[in-house]
């Protein structure tokens, strides 16, 4: 997250637009980090519905990482707000990262809320998720 | 899929339900007791088992995924599990997930 980013909105002026959480890879997490998600999300305006569907993206995209966490490590989530739009990429260490499932329901439900979805398999195992303010919304 | 009861809304009234409240966050952490919890209710359910689930407040997949697992078990016993008072957020992911349909509602 070393990368320049566009001007923030107004409402963040001269502050860095970047949000690292950590929290122990462990569900009983999962809902410190919804709720700092909704917040940051309200920084950029998302309606109401749109800070929702982030904080099931995001709760999706960790609960599909933590199957492969290891035990006493760190989740690591990543927000990056830029004008009208929130990416987050959470990650969790692995032994050996397998490929993610992607014929249920987190997956589907993940890939209907957010805008864009991609799983990085790298060092670590992590997903990336961008949502953008005021794009059209799924039924 | 094809195990998901799909029980006409018309259907609903026939019995005396027996309702269960629901409340706070469904997620991977909370959703195992919760699921053990409903799979006893079954034991002493009537035919129509109801979830109110007004005062949830989170539900993503793995909510999603109990519901269909105690419906499944519930239809193995006979039984009927309807919802009621769905909020917008769970209502959302049961659309989205296709599983709507599948969830006959009461008011």
């Amino acid at each position: 997250m070393t990368e320049e980013t566009a001007a923030p909105s107004e409402g963040l002026a001269g502050m860095r637009d970047t949000v690292t959480v950590r929290l122990p890879a462990a569900s009983a997490y999962l809902s410190v980090l919804r709720t700092a998600t909704a917040g940051l999300a309200a920084r950029l305006d998302f309606t109401l519905d749109e800070i929702e569907d982030l904080r099931i993206a995001v709760d999706e995209a960790c609960a599909m990482l933590l199957r492969q966490a290891v035990p006493g490590t760190d989740l690591t989530a990543e927000f990056e707000l830029t004008g009208d739009e929130m990416s987050v990429r959470v990650a969790v260490e692995t032994v050996e990262p397998q490929d993610l499932k992607r014929d249920d329901f987190a997956w589907m439900v993940l890939t209907a809320l957010a805008d864009y979805v991609e799983a990085v398999t790298d060092k670590d195992l992590a997903i990336v998720l961008r949502k953008r303010r005021g794009a059209a919304r799924p039924a | 899929m094809n195990a998901i009861d799909t029980l006409p809304r018309s259907a609903v009234n026939a019995t005396s339900p027996t309702l269960v409240h629901l409340s706070g966050d469904i997620d991977i952490a909370t959703g195992p007791a919760l699921r053990r919890r409903l799979m006893n209710t079954l034991a002493y359910s009537t035919g129509l088992l109801v979830l109110d689930l007004s005062q949830v407040t989170f539900c993503g997949a793995a909510g999603l995924g109990l519901l269909v697992g105690v419906q499944s078990r519930a239809r193995a016993r006979g039984i009927t599990l309807a919802l009621t008072r769905v909020p917008a957020n769970v209502d959302r992911v049961l659309r989205l997930s296709g599983l709507a349909p599948h969830f006959p509602t009461t008011p």
